[in-house]
């Protein structure tokens, strides 16, 4: 009832929205909207000054929104939070699904948002949704709807969607009731199931509307699960929507979870109400604990064509007789104790090296299966290496023996394998100790984890851990926990503090991020260890030719190498005039013009780049840099010049130690000139004499 | 007495023994002619006196004075020879040149003219030299300077460098 009335509020709410709207001063107040929004791709206008705050999703807020042109549909925009990487990758499947129950995605796109003062990624939406079936994460979780208005108009159209979500392999996971809505009828009339792209799979969902295994992990831990989690998520919101009261009120997120493990989802979520026969079928089968027994898409298909499927009582959990102590509490579950034991590794040690744990699980659970994968565990931390962390290790893989299906549990990081990626983007992003991050990486226990985990990209995700596992330890600029987190979340955004402002997710993004910053102000490095792990992982020809160059002691190869890359981005994305980033890079190349040795060669070449700033052409630039004859030539003459230096040297030392023989220099030639001239006066006056003799004279 | 007689048969052989078979033959066709042109020959001796003075004087290796003073004694002694061997009488001829003062008076002052040429000649030659050194040294400096504002002061060698032609410890262009 106190649902009701919140949706009656939030009606009247947006009543009285609309009926401003419908002023006689409309047009004014729509062009003064106009000044006071932000356009997106064009078409679109956002309002920043108009929140609506009953679609928020967590620190993912909502805007109104409006089409372009006089008649403009109404939307909403949802911009997005940094820490939460959106699902980028489910935008094209998401969009392709044309479902009337589905808020239909009607543009995506960067904007630059004042309230955060910088871009974001948004979705904008449709807004014909009306108001969320639950307005507080704390509202009375108990509807007590009619079965028949359940199965009308909550299950039927939840089945085509279903369906078509199934059909394109995409997980919801957001299937709850605080995004469901009421397409603005009253009672549910028509059902309106809310997006699922603004945040990562599953981060918003509340955790009693996940399976136990996947409600152990933290919210951004979780990982995109597959349809029958979110088949779970909706029988667990047709059992709110059914039953009267709610036997879990008041209880803890971990009461909760012990609850479902020791009674079921079934009878946690119903205690002592009494459904009908058919909607009990149902609400057995989507509320299955075993993933592998728990209905499907098509059992739900069945089920709404009257086919009655009678699914088992759940299986009960093992529990054993005599209680294991573990700091001081006693434990009858091994999935209990599980959750538990890396809360005191110590402890845990202790009761592992004494066989303590072994004789528990041996004569207490008396469960085979369990007693095999311990005693494998067991087995495996013979080849554990000691060193930091050790018993942090042993927790983690005695923790996966005890409950195989839970979520991984180290230094109060819990995570489900497929979600350790945006696990660590938005540890990273809010700055916490990645110390465990690190350690998961590094020492890869995770891997058998994963190898045993129900996922459908086993191997995808293998090959990720085992990846990261040989750059965690380098230390190039394209290694390290950044490159691991880009491998990690192929979804996330360059997280580089130069881009600080920017919303990066490709190249093209990049290049304009860069031109825009050195529009703005003179940047002193545009490439750090982000920029060149975002860049080695989604586009490795742009950067992993130069990476070595980008480190190196020397100053103009890494200038050099910065515009080497950049020529390639831009070569690669086809964007012409980088003007601003082309007036950058040429102040920065005084030390390659410096490896020039020729002056004049240098003036040349710098005159030849300032030509080409204009255009903001950075190929032409590197082209003109990039020639390796321009220094072989320039070394070449650098190499006849120091020959002529020296021959000039040779020289002065030549004539000033004749200079310093005072008079008798130049006495040696004078003689010898003085002896041709002799000799030729003397053949004169002979030719004379010989002359004047034989003429008679 | 027998063995002295030896010694200086000794010592003759030997003096001969040292003269080369050309020079022995120059000696002996110079002494035929002598015998043949006695007057004349007696004037050149005389008229060549200053080259001789001129030979023992001169220590400087190439021996130019010599060939300076030499070349125009030599051709005012040609003259005089000229006349003689043109006369019909020539041994007459000779005695009278040389028993007339002014002929040897001629020859030596052309020998002196030689002399002053070597002298002048020299003196001027050694001063234009020098200038043109010191003007050569200028331009040098003015070369070495350009060749250092196109380079930059590495052309001047002074440095090691590496194989790019940039001084080995150049820190200019690195990081610390």
């Amino acid at each position: 009832m106190a649902n009701k009335d919140k949706n009656k509020q939030n009606k009247q709410d947006r009543a009285v929205k609309s009926e401003g709207d419908s002023k006689p001063s409309k047009k004014a107040s729509e062009s003064k909207k106009e000044t006071n929004s932000i356009a997106l791709n064009g078409d679109f206008f956002l309002y920043p000054k108009e929140p609506l705050p009953y679609l928020d999703k967590g620190p993912v807020k909502a805007y109104r929104a409006r089409m372009g042109g006089q008649h403009g549909a109404n939307l909403f925009v949802l911009i997005c939070d940094k820490s939460l990487t959106p699902r980028f990758l489910s935008i094209p499947k998401y969009s392709s699904i044309t479902s009337n129950n589905l808020c239909k995605l009607v543009a995506t796109g960067k904007v630059f948002w004042p309230p955060m003062q910088g871009e974001c990624f948004c979705f904008v939406y449709d807004d014909t949704i009306g108001m969320p079936l639950l307005h507080n994460r704390e509202d009375h979780l108990a509807f007590a709807w009619k079965p028949e208005t359940v199965l009308t108009n909550i299950i039927l159209p939840a089945i085509d969607m279903l369906t078509k979500l199934r059909n394109k392999e995409l997980a919801h996971g957001e299937l709850w009731l605080g995004n469901m809505f009421d397409g603005g009828a009253d009672a549910a009339q028509k059902i309106f199931f809310g997006e699922c792209l603004a945040t990562p799979a599953s981060s918003q969902l509340p955790m009693i509307y996940e399976p136990v295994e996947r409600a152990l992990a933290d919210p951004i831990g979780r990982g995109a699960g597959d349809s029958i989690d979110d088949l779970y998520s909706f029988g667990i919101s047709l059992a709110i929507m059914l039953r009267e009261e709610d036997p879990m009120r008041g209880f803890s997120d971990r009461k909760i979870i012990e609850h479902k493990l020791d009674k079921g989802s079934y009878l946690s979520m119903l205690g002592k109400d009494r459904l009908s026969g058919a909607v009990l079928e149902l609400l057995r089968g989507l509320l299955y604990d075993d993933p592998e027994q728990r209905w499907t898409v098509e059992d739900l298909e069945a089920w709404v064509d009257g086919r009655r499927l009678s699914p088992k009582q759940a299986p009960k959990r093992a529990k054993s007789m005599r209680p294991m102590i573990f700091k001081g509490q006693k434990y009858h579950r091994p999935e209990v104790l599980a959750m538990d034991l890396h809360l005191d590794t110590h402890e845990t040690m202790k009761i592992v090296e004494s066989n303590e744990l072994g004789q528990w699980v041996e004569r207490a659970i008396e469960e085979k299966l369990t007693k095999s994968r311990l005693e494998q565990a067991l087995a495996s931390l013979a080849s554990f290496e000691r060193g930091a962390n050790h018993n942090d290790r042993v927790a983690v893989v005695i923790s996966h023996a005890l409950y195989p299906e839970a979520a991984v549990r180290y230094r109060g990081i819990l995570f489900n394998p497929a979600g350790f990626g945006k696990y660590l983007t938005q540890s990273y992003i809010l700055q916490k100790d990645m110390q465990a991050f690190v350690d998961v990486i590094k020492f890869s226990f995770v891997i058998p984890i994963v190898r045993q985990a129900r996922l459908l990209d086993k191997g995808t995700l293998m090959a990720a851990f085992d990846l990261c596992r040989s750059y965690i330890k380098q230390t190039a600029l394209n290694g390290g926990i950044e490159r691991c987190l880009y491998i990690m979340d192929t979804e996330a955004p360059c997280l580089s503090p130069i881009l600080e402002n920017y919303y990066v997710q490709s190249s093209k993004d990049m290049l304009m991020a860069f031109e825009n910053i050195c529009e703005k102000s003179k940047p002193d490095i545009l490439f750090d260890r982000h920029i060149i792990s975002y860049m080695s992982v989604k586009d490795r020809q742009n950067i992993d030719p130069y990476v070595t160059d980008l480190s190196a002691k020397n100053r103009h190869v890494r200038i050099l190498a910065q515009l080497k890359v950049i020529a390639t981005m831009q070569k690669r994305c086809e964007l012409k005039g980088l003007p601003n980033l082309a007036k950058w890079l040429a102040g920065e190349l005084k030390p390659v013009y410096d490896r020039l040795h020729d002056k004049n060669r240098r003036d040349d070449v710098s005159k030849k780049i300032e030509g080409l700033l204009k255009d903001g052409n950075i190929k032409s630039i590197a082209v003109i840099l990039n020639n390796e004859a321009l220094y072989l030539n320039d070394l070449d003459q650098f190499k006849k010049g120091i020959l002529q230096y020296e021959g000039l040297i040779k020289e002065q030392e030549l004539i000033n130690k004749n200079l310093k023989k005072g008079r008798l220099y130049g006495q040696n030639t004078g003689r010898q000139i003085a002896s041709v001239l002799s000799m030729i006066l003397s053949m004169a006056i002979m030719i004379f004499s010989v002359y004047q003799v034989f003429s008679g004279g | 007495m027998a063995k002295k007689k030896k010694k200086s048969a000794v010592k003759k052989k030997g003096l001969l023994s040292k003269l080369s078979p050309k020079v022995l033959l120059v000696l002996i066709t110079v002494a035929a002619v002598v015998m043949m042109f006695m007057a004349a020959a007696i004037l050149f001796i005389l008229g060549m006196m200053p080259t001789l003075a001129a030979y023992l004087t001169d220590r400087i290796p190439g021996k130019n004075k010599t060939l300076t003073i030499g070349a125009l004694n030599f051709a005012a002694c040609f003259f005089y020879m000229m006349k003689i061997w043109t006369n019909p009488v020539p041994e007459d001829a000779a005695i009278s040149y040389l028993s007339n003062p002014t002929t040897l008076i001629m020859i030596y002052v052309a020998a002196l003219v030689g002399y002053m040429i070597n002298h002048g000649v020299t003196v001027v030659v050694a001063s234009i030299l020098k200038q043109k050194s010191e003007a050569r040294l200028n331009k040098i400096e003015e070369a070495k300077e350009q060749l250092v504002e196109r380079w930059g002061v590495k052309v001047n060698g002074r440095k090691p460098l590496d194989i790019h032609g940039f001084p080995l410890d150049n820190r200019e262009n690195f990081d610390s």
